[in-house]
């Protein structure tokens, strides 16, 4: 793309039509702009609209964002992106003029291209760019000098971006050397714009002056912090004190002008939260050189909290502050707060204020459900002033365990005796209990030396459980249900049984947040433990109100805002696991489920709650199928109307879970299949839906169903060589070739000799041209597995014939390359079985090979397969990556639709003992030969194994 | 999921440093000569007390008198031009030397080097040699730029280090060029071209004196990389290797220190030099070392030597394990004085030293389990600052798995870890979870896997949970860090994770 004047004003009008309101022009615009895209030079050619003064700033700045986007995808797109990569004399054009143009730019336009630059300064960092750097520092130096900060700013801005690559890595030498680069070329200027730019700030007055004075010490702040945190730079430590000096006065100091607006404030405190980082990034790594200052900070940022603390907003910055003394109370230093009184004032000044309920947290909890429990529930919280200020009590008791526990009782005490006027004290004293109690919230165990729970839990939570108002004082209702989840396992179980109907009584609450814990706390509660792994609660526990409980359950997804509430979902899900399915619950449970099946086929959203359905579908199908088989049809007639309209309209999403559940169904049926399902099964084959891999595993184990229900019926009509053709396409593709021998596995499992034999040739060539291709160990074993299925389904005899077909003595080769070695990898009890059975019998039933040094060795690895644990056999294989990662739907495995692992050898109980009697047999008949090919090919230990095996069952080896 | 080796050994490759090298040693890469190497003791009282800031502007207006008294000496050709430089040399030095900060602008801008080059030249008297080396040699221990300012004398510099020099002129020399090696990698690199390595190894030679150790500072300076090829040379110069381990065995602690930096350096960089040191029996005399002195500046490259040579070759280190157990040598007891200095250098070297010893096999992991280090290394884990948590966290680490020969993943030796978790040591390593360094994030997330896996009766998750390792886990959940995201996310479902097991 040729940068002429009427390219130029093509380009300007296309980004002028892409702000239209009118769709037609606009998207006109929007397609003709990303066909230039592809042209080289495009985005010079945008750059030097952004560059044009005479075009309007709105159509510049538009221009000036998609010459942002343009680069992020096209600077270094990723090699298999299929995005052709900018050519190296636009981007050398680029680079020479970015600078300079981004500081002569207005300010809208100036920040998408700071970011532009930080876009090239990742990628190009600083090898290829080595003059980017120098031109920043001096631009930074000039703009300074001038007092012009929006360029300060805009240099500051990008340099924040390009150093934030320094965190969060681990240390090479590589990053070291780009550091030390950095710290060289950067750090003087930034040192001296920052403590040039404190002292304007310091003694400047006007909000609008001000504010880009703090927004740069802010930046300057994160760049420190950049800088600062693979090691500490030899630079900040020879200038120490200058920092510290600037970051305290930041702490301590208060600037009216700003602060005494909203949004100012924020301003101020952004720069004090990037400050409190700093300390705390010091405290923690470099405490030794910072220990000087520590005392000086630690008083500063106390008091600020006291004030912070008291205000609704500021989050951010009380939360930093917060960790900071957190940290100190926890290092070496911790005696900063031994002093009288310390403890108690922090506890009343910076802890309760801060856990204590603030408008915004109620407005989440009648807002915004969903949030509220991740934050308050789910631990998403780590960030919140609640959660912060309890791991504040929580560090300080690790060294004053005694005070802090006296303090806090206190608190609490104080808390509840107010509770006349302030039931957000009592939600305050709950949230202060459930911290300090528990590791973890959902945790199991709780540690309950800082508080006395019991007495806690039947003063204040048991009356609100009893409350006959389910719909009064919300937040603390919540709180209960949170705290006797919590501590569900130290629940003696009458007394839960006995609030098993209140939980279900709260499940008609009004409130989302109250009807959600109440789900997850039956949820939780039926899932306990007790010592041995039993189950404490069982179907008889709940069967009294088992009725009642389902009908609030369905009842309460159709409250508002709870038509997807994965919490009742789960539970229902959770409870069906548990309960007695009998006909009465299966039936109005089975409508409920596909009436809300239907409902979320429509869009599905929320895939949390979409996969409980199904794993509510599957369990309930299962359990109640397993009582009462007959209740199969009445499933099917629900079920295959949903299904259907899975199928019909394509819902992707949902595909993989329709087939584990037609799976399922088909599994339990008895033969011969109805027509239904055999429809279903040629349009499985029809191979459309196989292109997407999310179906893959759910397909397969439909068709695993289908083989094994219905040998007869899906071998007719050369049905079976669409199934091998399946087979053959799953078995070459890396991703799938599991799937491919799930297939293969069932076909030598289920089908007689007689259907397959005609295939048996092309299957192994198949198999055999995969492993020249590409031999992984995986690959491989799973070959062993199959191999070893048709020696013990099929025999020996056909075994070697059928793979002799492919090639003479294939089987004489594969046995020595592939079998023997990769036999002793085998892992899975079942899969262990198997192959030790399978490979005894090849050893002892075939006329032994003709080398005996390879019967030797494959006794050697039979041996290792049966005597050592898995650990020990185990190999690490180089962990290779997935050839399609793409973004459609994933598969996810519904856990009740599972297929069971059967055991192909029931017959056989030990595959140790096999071995031994098979060998005992065999040498019986021509002693003396066999123990000198052991003794020459068994390595040491294994012999000794083998001794040893032949001993425990009395069984010698002539 | 196996999480795979805890550390394994950790050899010093001399990497790049962001932070102030060695700032707990005196300053070593330049050194000011305040006192002559002759011995004389003309000048022997030093003013050592700082400069007032108002004698600085006298400083330097006599400095730069003192440089235009040298032009006019070295213009003149009359009787007594020897004598008359000889002065000049002498009060130009006098006033380089006098400060902590030295007027070197003052002299650099007068044009001082070009007449200190011309009085460097050959058949000079040695008088007029080291005043002018001297003078030199205060300038290279200026600023960067001042060093640079050298290169022009360099040549002769190099010169004088051969065996026809006397040995003062020789040794200011070595003092000066130690000091321009001592700038930075672009200077050594000239040094090197110009030959300066083979005359300066040869100068540690002789048994003692001050030669030697100056001399041993300077090609310490020289070789430390981080290129590896003037280490390489050094192995190459005759008998080098011989000098370094009599000295070792034989001489005073000032000059030992010299030297053993010279083998830090060689035992990062050279493989060969390291092979054939631990021939020389090395271990066994830097272990002799460890043991009987007292001072830091020895005892830390020591250390690091050590470490090294462990990292190498930890079969030659458990020979001197097992052979000095319960002896005055035995290594743990003299890793285990270290620990308990006060100084934390020390310690963090001493702590690296016995992780790489840790990281051997299992014979070397049952000495140290077995002796008096355990409840150090444990107090230390729960009590000392950061950076020597971290090295402690790695010898308990490493302690607790084992990788023997045809293994393919490290096995637990759940011996080792069930004592040292019920010392008390699982807090720690979730503290090194939450810090905000990456190794020692990962460090902590791979013990916790231990725990988890390797505690009897399933009792690690119970053990995990108990000391808050899930909400330290958790902390990863949406971390920059991929592979400790995905590390710490694993951990936690695969021991904490939904539970589907309902029983049937």
């Amino acid at each position: 793309m040729e940068c002429h004047p009427e390219t130029l004003q093509k380009l300007s009008q296309c980004f002028l039509h892409t702000l239209s309101p009118v769709p037609e022009p606009r998207r006109a615009a929007e397609r003709s702009l990303s066909e230039a895209a592809d042209l080289p030079n495009y985005g010079l050619a945008v750059l030097n609209l952004v560059a044009e003064r005479s075009v309007n700033e709105q159509t510049r700045h538009a221009a000036a964002v998609n010459f942002k986007n343009h680069l992020r995808s096209r600077w270094l797109p990723a090699g298999d992106s299929g995005i052709s990569p900018m050519v190296n004399s636009e981007k050398e054009q680029i680079k020479t003029r970015i600078v300079s143009l981004m500081l002569s730019s207005p300010p809208r336009i100036q920040s998408q291209l700071s970011e532009a630059l930080a876009v090239i300064g990742k990628r190009d960092f600083h090898r290829s760019w080595p003059g980017l750097l120098p031109e920043l520092v001096s631009s930074l130096q000039k703009a300074a000098l001038r007092g012009d900060y929006a360029s300060v700013n805009a240099v500051l801005g990008a340099a924040n971006s390009i150093f934030k690559k320094f965190r969060h890595q681990y240390r090479t030498n590589d990053l070291l050397s780009d550091i030390k680069y950095c710290l060289e070329t950067f750090a003087p200027s930034l040192q001296e714009v920052f403590l040039k730019t404190y002292d304007s700030a310091a003694s400047g007055s006007g909000a609008a002056d001000l504010k880009p004075l703090f927004e740069s010490q802010r930046l300057c702040c994160r760049i420190f912090f950049s800088l600062s945190f693979q090691d500490l730079p030899e630079f900040f430590e020879d200038h120490m004190n200058e920092w510290m000096g600037v970051f305290e006065k930041c702490l301590s100091s208060n600037f009216p002008a700003l602060e005494s607006t909203a949004e100012g404030l924020t301003v101020v405190d952004d720069v004090r939260a990037a400050v409190c980082e700093n300390i705390n990034l010091y405290m923690e790594k470099y405490g030794e050189e910072f220990q000087p200052f520590l005392e000086g900070f630690a008083l500063a940022v106390w008091t600020l909290l006291r004030d912070v603390s008291k205000s609704p907003s500021r989050d951010r910055l009380a939360t930093t502050a917060i960790k900071f003394l957190t940290t100190v109370s926890t290092s070496a230093h911790h005696a900063l707060f031994a002093g009288d009184n310390v403890i108690k004032e922090i506890c009343q000044g910076v802890v309760i204020p801060n856990v204590s309920l603030r408008d915004e947290d109620e407005e989440i909890f009648e807002t915004n459900y969903t949030e509220f429990v991740r934050r308050d529930m789910e631990g998403s919280d780590v960030d919140t002033r609640r959660r912060i200020a309890c791991e504040l009590l929580k560090g300080l008791a690790t060294n004053y365990k005694r005070q802090v526990t006296e303090v806090v009782s206190l608190e609490i005490q104080k808390l509840l005796s107010s509770f006349a006027t302030q039931w957000k004290d009592k939600d305050c004293a709950i949230y202060l209990v459930v911290s300090l109690a528990t590791n973890k919230a959902r945790g199991a165990s709780v540690s309950t030396d800082l508080i006395d729970v019991q007495s806690f839990f039947a003063n204040v939570i048991l009356p609100e459980l009893q409350s006959h108002d389910v719909n009064s004082f919300p937040m603390l209702k919540a709180g209960s249900l949170k705290f006797l989840t919590v501590f569900r396992t130290h629940l003696p179980k009458p007394f839960a049984i006995q609030l098993f109907p209140e939980l279900v009584r709260f499940l008609r609450a009004d409130s989302n947040v109250v009807h959600s814990y109440a789900a997850s706390c039956i949820e939780k509660l039926l899932l306990v433990k007790d010592e041995g792994g039993k189950s404490r609660y069982v179907a008889s526990d709940i069967s009294p109100f088992l009725r009642q409980l389902m009908t609030n359950l369905f009842e309460a997804l159709t409250f508002p805002e709870s038509e997807e509430n994965q919490y009742l979902m789960k539970c229902i899900m959770r409870v069906l696991g548990v309960a007695e399915i009998t006909g009465e619950v299966a039936g109005p449970c089975i409508v409920g489920l596909t009436s809300v099946l239907s409902e979320v086929c429509k869009n599905p959203k929320n895939p949390t709650f979409n996969h409980y359905i199904f794993e509510s579908v599957a369990v309930l199908v299962r359990r109640a199928c397993e009582r009462d088989l007959s209740l199969i049809s009445a499933f099917e007639t629900s079920l295959f109307q949903s299904l259907e309209l899975i199928l019909d309209n394509d819902i992707a999403e949902f595909l993989p879970y329709a087939f584990q559940l037609l799976a399922q169904l088909v599994e339990l049926n008895r033969p011969p299949l109805s027509p239904n399902y055999m429809q279903l099964f040629s349009l499985l084959l029809s191979g459309e839906y196989w292109e997407r891999n999310a179906n893959v595993p759910a397909l397969v184990r439909l068709l695993q169903a289908f083989l094994e229900k219905a040998p007869h019926e899906v071998t007719q009509e050369d049905r079976l060589s669409q199934v091998l053709r399946i087979f053959h396409k799953l078995v070459s593709g890396h991703s799938t070739e599991e799937q491919g021998f799930y297939i293969l596995n069932t076909i030598i499992e289920y089908l007689d000799y007689s259907v397959i034999a005609p295939y048996m040739k092309g299957i192994w060539n198949v198999l055999f041209e995969r492993l020249q291709s590409k031999k992984t160990v995986k690959f491989q074993k799973f070959l062993v597995v199959s191999m070893s299925l048709f020696l013990v389904k099929h025999g020996p005899v056909y075994l070697v014939d059928t793979m002799n077909t492919v090639q003479p003595n294939i089987f004489a080769s594969i046995l020595e390359h592939i079998w023997i070695p990769n036999l002793k990898l085998i892992m899975g009890t079942v899969e262990v079985k198997l192959t030790a059975v399978a490979a005894t019998r090849l050893i002892c039933e075939t006329p032994a090979p003709a080398v005996s040094k390879l019967w030797g060795k494959a006794l050697d690895s039979i041996v290792t397969l049966v005597s050592r644990p898995e650990q020990e056999r185990d190999v690490d294989e180089p962990n290779e990556m997935p050839e399609n990662v793409g973004y459609t739907a994933a598969f996810v495995n519904l856990y009740s639709a599972g297929r069971r692992e059967e055991d192909p050898l029931k017959d056989i109980r030990d595959p140790k003992q096999f071995l031994v009697a098979s060998l005992g047999r065999l040498s019986s008949a021509s002693p003396g030969r066999y123990p000198q090919i052991i003794g020459e090919n068994l390595e040491e230990t294994n012999k000794a194994a083998l001794l040893q095996l032949c001993k425990a069952y009395n069984c010698g080896i002539a | 999921m196996t999480i795979g080796n805890v550390a394994g050994q950790r050899r010093r490759q001399q990497a790049v440093t962001v932070a102030k090298e060695r700032r707990e040693l005196l300053v070593r890469a330049k050194r000011l000569c305040r006192v002559g190497t002759n011995g004389d003791d003309e000048d022997a009282h030093v003013e050592n007390e700082m400069m007032i800031d108002e004698e600085q502007p006298i400083l330097e207006a006599q400095t730069s008198k003192a440089v235009e008294e040298l032009k006019s000496a070295v213009q003149y050709q009359g009787k007594g031009a020897m004598q008359k430089k000889v002065t000049a040399l002498r009060e130009l030095r006098r006033l380089l030397s006098k400060s902590e900060f030295p007027p070197i602008e003052a002299a650099l801008g007068a044009g001082a080097i070009p007449l200190l080059v011309q009085c460097l030249s050959f058949g000079s008297p040695d008088e007029q040699l080291l005043e002018s080396a001297w003078c030199l040699t205060n300038i290279a221990a200026g600023k960067p730029e001042e060093t640079k300012a050298l290169l022009p004398a360099l040549p002769l510099l190099i010169a004088h280090l051969g065996e026809k020099s006397s040995a003062p002129v020789a040794e200011q020399c070595a003092w000066a060029i130690g000091n321009v090696a001592g700038e930075g990698e672009d200077l050594r690199n000239v040094l090197l071209s110009q030959g300066a390595l083979p005359p300066l190894a040869r100068m540690i030679f002789p048994d003692k004196g001050s030669t030697v150790r100056t001399a041993a500072w300077a090609l310490s300076n020289l070789i430390k990389g981080p290129e590896p090829k003037a280490a390489a040379q050094l192995v190459r110069v005759d008998g080098i290797l011989d000098a370094i381990l009599r000295h070792l065995k034989k001489t005073d602690e000032e000059t030992a220190t010299e030297i053993a930096w010279i083998v830090v350096y060689l035992s990062a960089l050279s493989d060969i030099a390291t092979s054939m040191l631990l021939k020389g029996d090395i271990l066994q005399l830097l272990i002799e070392r460890l043991a009987t002195s007292n001072s830091l500046q020895l005892l830390i490259p020591v250390l690091r030597s050590l470490g090294n040579f462990v990292a190498v070759d930890p079969k030659a280190i458990l020979t001197i394990l097992i052979r000095g157990q319960n002896t005055e040598g035995d290594v743990i007891r003299v890793l285990a004085k270290c620990l308990k200095s006060e100084h934390r250098v020390l310690k963090k070297e001493a702590a690296w030293v016995l992780s790489n010893i840790a990281a051997g096999s299992i014979e070397h992991k049952k000495v140290i389990h077995s002796t008096e280090a355990m409840p150090l290394l444990l107090r230390l884990l729960s009590t000392s600052p950061f950076d020597i948590r971290k090295e402690v966290a790695y010898v308990l680490g490493n302690l607790c798995v084992e990788t023997a020969e045809g293994d393919t993943k490290p096995r637990i030796i759940q011996e080792h870890l069930v004592s040292i978790v019920s010392g008390g040591c699982l807090p720690g390593f979730i503290e090194l979870v939450r810090s905000p360094d990456m190794e020692a994030a990962r460090m902590g997330l791979q013990f916790i896997e231990l725990v988890l896996r390797g505690m009897p009766n399933g009792e690690g998750p119970k053990l995990v949970e108990g000391e808050d390792g899930i909400d330290a886990m958790e902390r990863f959940q949406f971390h920059e860090n991929e592979e400790l995201r995905v590390m710490a996310n694993t951990l936690v479902d695969k021991y904490f994770g939904e539970d589907y097991g309902i029983d049937e």
